[in-house]
Order: C-alpha cells, then structure tokens, then sequence
C-alpha cells in the first residue's frame, strides 16, 4: 500500500498504546491516558482522573528540574528530560519523559507527554555508579594500604568507608585466639554491644563464625531470626541486628580475622556488593600480610645487625676505592673510631703500617679481581697481620676475607672479618716464657740435687783422705821430710777440697721462697764453683771480692739462677774467647736508673757486676734490651731483670772502657742489693743454727695418728728431741681437746688416713681456730687425697710415708722456728 | 779408757778412727747398724759415734734405739752434711735428739780426738 498521509484511528489508538501516553491540559492536569501509562503508574483511569502531573511526582523527583521543565513547555517548547513519578505502591518510577505543548488553536493547549521506563537502565546506572563508588574505594583503600600506617588505623579506615558505602549502622573486625575458640573484638564502628579490646566471642561449632572461617566467600544473612543453617550469636539477636554480612580475612587456613557487618534494618546483599566487600576484605589481607612479613624482614634485620655487632669479630666491608663501607662495632672498638667516622675512610691509608701496606694492599686487588675463582674467594692469612688504630696501638689481627658481589656476579667490595690476636699472642709468649723458666727451675733444683748428693759422697771419701793423712804423719819420723812434705800436700789438698765441697753444698741447703739476708761472697763463690765447669777453658774468669761485704737482703736460690744467666750472656757475647770479670763490692751508686725499671738509684749497695769484653749489646736504647724477644730466649735479660726485681735489687747496664785492655769496650752488667741493716741469718751449711734450737725448746707438739706403733714412735722421737708431746690415735678425741685449747699446741702432725676424720679436715677444723697454726700431714699412698700439695692443703706440710725421722724433724724444727720470729 | 763404737758403712773411715783413736780408747768398729747393735749388747759401750746417713737405717733412729736401752750412752754424731737428697743438713737434728756433739766429714784426725776428749771430759 502506499504511504498514507492519514490513518485510520483504531491504527492511532494502537499506535498510541505502544507508549505510554499521557495528554494534560492547559492547567496540567490529565486529560487523557492509555493503558500502558496506568500500568505503569499503578493507578487507573479512574484514579488518574482529574490529576495534576505535579500530584503524580515522587518526592525523589528534582526540584529544579521540574521547574525547568515547566519554564519549557510554557514557554511553548519541547521538553525532554527524567521525570520521577510516584506509583500507587508508593515507589519511585524513573521515566525518561518528552512533554510537547500542542496548540489546535488559540484557546486549547494540551501538553502531549510520552514517557519511557528507564527503571532498569536507571538500576544499571545506579549499580554502576555503585560499583565505580565501590572500585573506588578499594582504589583508596588499596593506596592507603601500600602506605606505612599501622594495621589498626587501616582497620578502622576499612571498616568506616564499608558501613558508609553500604549504608550498614554497624560493623566490627574480629581478632581470632591461637586456639581458634575464641573471637575478641579488635576494632568496632557504631556498635556499642560490641567493644574493642573488650568483648568476647565464643566460635561454637556451627555457628556464624565458625561456618566464616570455613568458608572463603563471604557470609550474608538477610535475615538473622530466621537463620537456620548456622547458630547465630546470642549477643546479635539481643542488640537486634537483622542482617549480617561476614567474611574471613586472609586465608582460611591461617585466617587473620573476620570482618563483619551488623544491620538493625533486614536487606539484601546483591552481587556486586559482596564482591565489594570481599575485596575489601582482600585487601586488607593483603597488607595484613605485607605488614607482618615487613616485621619479619625488619627483625632479622636487627637480628643479623645484631649479631654482626654482638660478634667479638671485626667485620669492615671495603669497596673498590678502598674506602670502608661498612664497620661494625666491633672494628669501631678495635680500630679506635666510631662507626660513622670508619664509614669513607681509606682502610690501607689509616691503618696499616708503611711497611705492610703493600703487602695488604696485594692481598687486597688479588681479591678483588680474582673473578674466575669465584668459589675459592676466601682468603685466609695464616698469621696475625698488625693495624695501627686511632691510639697508635698496634694490633694483630687475623683476617679472613671474602669477595662480595653485587647482582650482576661482579666483586664491588671485599669483607673483612677479623679477631684480634694480640691479647692471645702476648698471652702465648708469656706462656712461653713461663714454661722455660718453670723447665730452667726444674734444671737448677735437678742440678743442686745432683749437686748435693755428689757433695755427700765427696765427704766420705775426703774423710779417708785428710783421715788418712792425718795418721801417716802421725806415725811416720820426723826426720822423713820429704815423706813429710808430701803428706802434707795431700792434707791440704783435702782440706780444699773440703772447703770447695762446703760451698756446694751451702747453695742446697737454702730456703728458696724468701728473701732474707744473705752473705753474698760465700754464696757467690759457691755459685760460681758449680758454673765454673759451664765455661770453657779459653775464657777467663777473674774474680774480685772485696772484703767486708755487709749482708745484702735478697733471694739466694734466685740469684743463683741470675748469675747462671749473665754467665751464659757473657759467654755467648765471648763466642768461647776472652775474659769474663766478676766483681762483688760495696758502692755508693749515684744519680744512675735502673736500667729495666728506671728507678732512680742513690744509694749504697752491694753490687755485683759482671763484665766481658765480648761486642756487647747492640741496639740503642737499653730498656729495649728488657723486652722479651724471640731471639735472646731465655738468658734474655727481661727474665734475668724480673728475678732481680723479685730479689730486691735493681739492674744496671753499661758500656765502659775496659780498664784491663785499654782501647775496647767492655759490657757492664751491675745488680745492685740492698744492704740489710737488721739481724743477720749466716749462710752456713746447716740453716737450723743453735739458735734455732734454743728457741723452740719446750714447745708443745701434737701427735694424732690412729696406728698405735707410729704414734708412739713419733711421740718417742718428739720427746727425746725435747719437746712436749701429746699423742691421739683419734682424730676426734683429738680434736675435741685441741678445741678446749687450741693456744697450747704449737704444731700438729697428724696421720692422713683415719676413721671419722681425715686428716685434711681435722687439720681445716683446727685451722679456723688457730690459722697461724703449724700442721703437718702424713700420708701414704692409698691415701685418696685430692689435692696434693701442702699449699692446696692449707697445711704447713705434706709429707709421703714411710716418713723420714730425720726430715720430719727437720721439717718440724723449721716450722717451730719460722712461727716465734 | 773407754768404749768407743763406731757405725759407719764406709770401711776406710772406720779404719782411720779406730787408728786414731785406739790409743786412747778401746774402739769397736761395725759397717751395720745390726752388728752395733751385737757388739753393743756384748760390751758396755761409752760413746757411740754414729755416721747418720747409713742405708740400712735411719740415723736418726739408730740414736733414739741406741739411747733407749742405754740411757746413758754417749753420742757424736758424723755425716758428709746434706742426706741423701742433700736437701738439708741432720747433724742439728741429731744434736736436737740428744747427740752430745757433731762433727762434720771431712774431718781430720786432730778435730776428732778434740771432739771425743770432749764428750768424755766437758768441763775441760
């Protein structure tokens, strides 16, 4: 059919009743509506009668919109634009709505109004809106995460943009127990039921929370009276909440929390919202998660700083130019600068000595470049190298180093890591030193025991020989001269002899530990009569004792050992030539320094000295000569120094012209002895003097041994000695009576082995009473004692069975004598 | 003239003072401490001169036997000086147990005689 310019009106009516059509008059109230508009609107044509389109508005409609869109169609314009009209059920229609004025003539105007539902496109909007809203806010959230906020303030953030986005009243996070019982209240929002930090939770098999934690997506309950796939806490019902939305945060096997929403008012939850809200949720895993590996990242950190500094271990980390990258505190401890000032300084520069730089600088390129033994890259030194630190300390360290490499496998730097030795090093000298004095002590006592025990032999055999003599010419005749002479040449020989063997023996029998007041010439001639045989025959030794040498306060056994070292020096100095001068004499020493201890020295001494005139020392200063060395070992003068010291004296030495060959020099060693002013103690070959004897007369000895025939022996042998004597064989008996009175006793020997009470612990029982007190312990070998010696027994003396009567008293008598000076 | 018994374990000194002093005295010579001790019962023994290093016994301990069944016996004690281990010298102990006097090895034969004329006359 052709195009029609007119159609028929039951077509029109159809046409019209595609729309939804309402026609207003001039005064905007319907005047005509079709069906689809009444079904849309909810009302009827009844109802809509005589309606105006302002009574047909929502209240959700705008304002300013209306207005407009009345100016428009007043002023005789189309207008297109939402309106928003009300439905009988009292919700809002969104329509998108075109109202055209229409003028038949002058007098009638109809306002011609079509209208489009756009219900379904205006929900698409306004999810849209929603969720960009939403994404959003996850966007904020998300920022806010990457942030360093403390996880709290982040909580709380979350849970405030959720409830306000969702329009809920309240919500809450839920921190869960270890033991996954218990829920407690981390951070709330509007929720006073549900307090932070205070509020309680129990997870109860199938509850709400319990299916949360379940369960990865989140949990919406519409309405929480009628719940019945889960128990819902009572504390929710009471408060009157309807709806719940809850969801775990992080992972559900190790969960970090549930997040939850609490609604007063029952509602839905579409899709996109709980997308939304597990997002969230998501989020703040996420940083829950970063957060706490943060924290773990930065304890070990600490930790590992830690332990770097903690370490007694020099660690220093030093780049391609040298400079110190990083130094921890101990290297700052050693080296003598802090920490900051060590960071940029040039290590070889500062540190090391112009003699070692280079050396330390080798070592250092050759790690450094040595790319290709990339696993070989420690270097050890194998023994200490010296640094000089801030004080100008040497230190010796012992490195070892590694290459370091930066990403791309290429060394930038080289570590350091160092002990310092010096304390160990100088420690192991002294160590030294101490084991080759302790072994050169052993060899002395050895050789004065030899010494001594060859002395006694000696004496019976001289004994035969002046005896011999002696009745010879006793019975020979008078006129038999040469017969005569001869036998007096043996007597003579003998009476040296004897006197040779006298000295000897008088180096034996002294008391090692103490100073006391000695006589030095015989001593020295005694001493030098044993060394004398050390010295070869090609060097001469010429000896000058002057007379009237007072007594000098010092020890014997240690200067014996003195003049065996300055021997040994002199005679080394000789190399098996020469001459070697000793001189012992009274002096006045004047405005000189002891050489080992500076001192000033102004004073008379007894002086010994001893010259040879071999090259003599050869360095410049002479305390240098006093410092032990590696190479002067033992006769090094430190030792022969400290000995003087310990023996009251002082040590000089000299270089002088030599008075005996004019035009060389001679090495002069002068030790210097004070003179003891007070009582003297001579130096004769027993060192129990009459004296002695004297003194300890009626002194009162007590006997305790549980073996009745040694008793009675000791207390025999005690007796006839002259002492008073009491004799126990029970060491409890006998304690008890020393404790009625202990001043009376003025010495105990007392057996070891005895029932009740040992002889160790009767002895510390009557030492506390009386600790001068003078004990003596015998034991033999079964004796299980489990220290042993006298001076770890706190005893006076320890002496082994089968006890020598002769020693014993010996021992006694010194004992006596030694307690009533 | 008195009894005189002399223990020494070295026989060269026992001849030399029984030469020396047989004039004067009546000298009985043993190396053992245990033949002393015979002679000593056999004989009233005036002064026993006493070497105090003898292996078989202690000095020390032959004089205190020696004065226990004697009382009154008479005692110079010898000796080389230092013991055995030379660490000290006994003849001061042996004076401490009662020896009347002591003489020290070497001796010659004038000091000996002194020393016996001595214990027998000490007021001289």
């Amino acid at each position: 059919m052709p195009l029609q310019n007119k159609i028929d009106p039951w077509l029109l009516e159809q046409t019209l009743n595609c729309l939804n059509t309402c026609i207003f008059d001039e005064k905007l109230s319907i005047y005509y509506v079709n069906e689809n508009f009444c079904s849309l609107i909810g009302f009827n044509k009844e109802q809509l009668d005589g309606k105006k389109l302002s009574q047909l508005s929502h209240h959700h409609q705008n304002k300013s919109n209306h207005a407009f869109m009345l100016g428009t169609i007043k002023k005789g314009d189309t207008w297109k634009g939402e309106l928003t009209l009300h439905h009988k059920n009292n919700y809002a229609i969104y329509l998108d709505a075109t109202i055209k004025p229409v003028k038949k003539d002058s007098n009638s105007i109809h306002y011609i109004a079509s209208f489009i539902d756009i219900q379904n496109r205006k929900q698409l909007i306004d999810n849209l809106k929603q969720r960009a809203h939403q994404q959003g806010l996850i966007a904020i959230l998300g920022q806010i995460s990457l942030h360093d906020i403390p996880i709290n303030d982040l909580l709380e953030q979350a849970l405030s943009v959720v409830c306000g986005s969702f329009e809920i009243d309240s919500g809450a996070i839920l921190d869960i127990s270890v033991n996954g019982e218990k829920a407690l209240i981390r951070t709330s929002y509007n929720s006073p039921d549900l307090q932070a930090g205070v509020t309680i939770l129990d997870i109860e098999k199938n509850s709400l929370l319990q299916q949360t934690l379940q369960t990865e997506q989140p949990i919406v309950c519409e309405s929480l009276n009628n719940e019945t796939t889960f128990i819902v806490p009572e504390i929710f019902l009471q408060a009157g909440y309807h709806f719940a939305a809850f969801s775990v945060i992080g992972d559900i096997k190790y969960p970090f929390g549930i997040f939850s929403l609490l609604s007063t008012t029952s509602r839905k939850f579409n899709i996109d919202e709980t997308h939304f809200f597990q997002s969230v949720c998501n989020i703040l895993a996420e940083a829950i998660n970063r957060k706490n590996m943060e924290t773990a990242l930065r304890h070990e950190q600490q930790l590992s700083k830690k332990y770097l500094d903690v370490a007694e271990v020099i660690f220093i980390v030093i780049d391609r130019q040298e400079k110190i990258l990083l130094a921890n505190r101990h290297a700052a401890a050693v080296l003598g600068y802090s920490q900051s000032e060590l960071s940029g300084m040039c290590f070889f520069e500062s540190f090391t000595s112009p003699k070692e730089k280079d050396h330390a600088r080798n070592h250092f390129y050759k790690l450094l470049n040595d790319e290709k033994n990339n696993k070989q890259n420690i270097n050890h030194y194998k023994d200490a190298s010296p640094i000089i630190n801030k004080q100008n300390e040497t230190r010796y360290i012992k490195w070892k180093n590694s290459a370091l490499h930066d990403q791309k496998g290429s060394v930038n730097s080289v570590l350091y890591a160092g002990e310092d030795v010096t304390d160990l090093l100088e420690y192991e000298r002294e160590q030294k030193n101490l084991e080759k004095q302790l072994s050169q002590a052993q060899k002395m006592e050895a050789v004065g025991m030899l010494a001594g025990g060859i002395a006694h032999d000696f004496n019976n055999i001289l004994a035969s020989i002046l005896g011999f003599s002696d009745l010879a010419l006793e019975v020979i005749s008078k006129d038999d001269i040469k017969l005569h002479k001869y036998l007096t040449k043996i007597r003579t020989s003998g009476i040296k002899a004897r006197d040779i063997i006298a000295q000897i023996q008088s180096i034996n029998l002294q008391d090692e530990s103490q100073n006391k007041a000695i006589l030095l010439p015989s001593l020295l001639k005694g001493t030098l009569q044993m060394l004398r045989s050390a010295l070869p025959s090609s060097i001469e030794m010429k000896l000058d004792i002057k007379n009237r040498i007072p007594a000098a306060y010092m020890n014997p056994s240690k200067f014996n050992q003195i003049v065996m070292h300055l021997l040994t020096n002199a005679r080394n100095a000789l190399k098996g030539k020469g001459k070697i001068f000793i001189d012992l004499s009274l002096m006045e020493i004047d405005e000189k320094t002891c050489s080992a201890c500076q001192k000033n020295i102004n004073n008379k001494y007894v002086v010994f000295c001893i010259r040879d005139n071999g090259p003599g020392f050869n360095s410049t200063s002479t305390s240098e000569l006093f410092m032990p060395s590696k190479s002067s070992g033992l006769s090094g003068l430190s030792l022969v120094s400290k000995l003087v010291h310990e023996s009251n004296g002082h040590i000089i030495i000299s270089k002088q012209a030599s008075t005996d060959s004019p035009g060389t020099d001679e090495t002069c060693v002068q030790l210097l002895f004070e003179i003891q002013q007070s009582h003297l103690s001579e130096n004769r070959s027993q060192n129990i003097s009459n004296l002695d004897l004297n003194k300890i007369n009626n002194k009162h000895l007590m006997i305790v041994d549980d073996e009745n025939s040694v008793a009675t022996y000791m207390g025999e042998l005690f007796k006839g000695a002259g002492f008073k004597v009491s004799v126990y064989g029970d060491s409890v008996e006998a304690l008890n009576a020393f404790k009625k009175q202990p001043h009376d006793y003025d010495l105990i020997v007392t057996d070891q082995t005895m029932p009740a009470l040992t002889g160790d612990l009767l002895a510390a029982s009557m030492l506390k009473l009386k600790p001068d007190l003078p004990v003596i312990i015998c034991s033999g070998h079964s004796d299980l004692l489990q220290k042993n010696t006298a001076e770890e027994l706190n005893v006076s003396a320890l002496l082994k069975k089968p006890i020598d009567s002769a020693e014993l008293l010996h021992i006694v008598v010194s004992l006596l004598s030694k307690a009533s000076t | 003239m008195k009894n005189i018994l002399v223990v020494d374990d070295d026989a060269s000194i026992l001849v030399f003072i029984k030469e020396a002093l047989s004039k004067t005295h009546q000298v009985f010579t043993s190396e053992t401490v245990a033949e002393a001790e015979t002679i000593s019962q056999d004989n009233s023994i005036d002064l026993l001169i006493a070497d105090l290093v003898i292996p078989e016994k202690n000095g020390i301990d032959m004089i205190m036997d020696f004065k226990k069944n004697q009382p009154d016996i008479k005692i110079l004690a010898i000796s080389g000086g230092g013991g055995i281990t030379g660490r000290f010298d006994y003849l001061p102990i042996a004076q401490l147990i009662g020896a009347e006097d002591t003489l020290k090895k070497p001796f010659s034969m004038a000091e000996l005689r002194n020393k016996v004329d001595k214990i027998f006359q000490p007021c001289h």
